[in-house]
């Protein structure tokens, strides 16, 4: 028990350990902050092509998608952060996590809003263009809040998934919060940091999973 | 413990709470009248569950659970990170061993070529199964 306590919970490691751990924090917010609104970004862009009538395009948006859908994340920013650099583009580690990620969830995030937006009766996008908006008015004002209403709880869902997804950043030794925890138990030989980036991590989305609980609830209640 | 055991271990309970989330959706997605027919009928809680609620939530959750073990699945490559020989990791050797980014890229055609067809099927799945009213 003693030495359970001296290895997972110690809290002169964790004292020592603290400086690293906070700005392991700050980059994996950083990180998230970059990472979230650029998918969602793409994501949007990527469902708005996928409802155009043009069949090229709307081909290519299911390529995309589904090229992303089947690739795992961690071998997608391996390829970008040790393979682009042998064509002459470095984009140094964040830049290397910020384009894996934005190509991976943006494929995700188009997905979900491209449901959201076949979600809305069609009736809605007729009654709006005769009312006189153009057709970009009626998506942005009348079918896309709706749309996203309608999918709020898979867009909290797959935003938590992708700030999870952050910390694979620790192996292109981007010092986000787990590889800040890897180094501290490196340093003090001891596995209190980790323990203590999970709590990190638990305090920090513990909000966003009730949150996400009480969305899903309402939905099944509105059925 | 093993790196194999634990990489199977830690997704194997990742994805324990993602579908007893997905189950637990489904089962109250299933109209409160079933329940109260199907126990007005005679059938007690254990017969009304399996064979009256039960169809119906799992039929609703095929779509979320076959996304999901999708998911999972291609997170086997997180495997690499604690030394499991699998793709990604072998990858990754013959890569340091050579100097030259070819073997990521077709370990990454591996990819691929195993979860292109995966994507495909879970599409088929999700119009297969779709929510019809």
């Amino acid at each position: 028990m003693e030495a359970l306590i001296r290895s997972f919970f110690n809290f002169d490691i964790l004292a020592q350990a603290w400086p690293i751990l906070l700005a392991g924090f700050w980059m994996t917010l950083m990180l998230t902050l970059a990472v979230v609104p650029l998918g969602f970004a793409g994501g949007l862009a990527v469902a708005l092509a996928s409802t155009t009538k043009n069949f090229f395009v709307r081909a290519a948006v299911v390529g995309y998608v589904d090229l992303f859908r089947a690739f795992p994340p961690l071998v997608l920013l391996m390829l970008v952060a040790y393979g682009l650099p042998f064509l002459d583009i470095r984009l140094g580690a964040f830049g290397s996590v910020a384009l894996a990620f934005f190509l991976n969830t943006s494929s995700y995030y188009g997905e979900i809003l491209r449901a959201g937006i076949e979600s809305v009766p069609r009736g809605q996008l007729e009654a709006a263009r005769s009312t006189g908006l153009s057709a970009l008015q009626a998506m942005a004002w009348v079918v896309l809040p709706q749309a996203v209403r309608n999918v709020v709880p898979d867009l909290i869902s797959n935003t938590l998934e992708v700030i999870k997804l952050t910390s694979i950043a620790s192996v292109v030794a981007l010092p986000e919060l787990l590889h800040a925890a890897r180094e501290a138990q490196a340093l003090t030989y001891n596995a209190t940091p980790i323990i203590a980036a999970g709590i990190i991590y638990l305090v920090c989305l513990w909000p966003l999973v009730r949150l996400l609980s009480r969305f899903e609830h309402r939905q099944i209640a509105l059925h | 413990m093993s790196a194999w055991v634990s990489t199977w271990l830690a997704l194997s309970l990742v994805l324990m709470a993602f579908s007893e989330e997905i189950f637990w959706a489904g089962i109250l997605a299933v109209p409160r009248g079933q329940w109260e027919a199907a126990r007005s009928t005679g059938l007690s809680f254990l017969q009304t569950l399996r064979d009256v609620v039960l169809p119906q939530a799992v039929r609703l959750t095929i779509p979320p659970l076959t996304n999901r073990t999708i998911a999972i699945t291609k997170n086997t490559a997180l495997g690499a990170v604690v030394a499991v020989g699998e793709i990604l990791y072998q990858a990754q050797s013959a890569y340091s061993f050579s100097y030259n980014p070819s073997p990521l890229l077709l370990g990454a055609a591996a990819y691929l070529i195993l979860f292109i067809p995966v994507v495909w099927f879970g599409r088929w799945i999700e119009t297969r199964f779709a929510w019809k009213r």
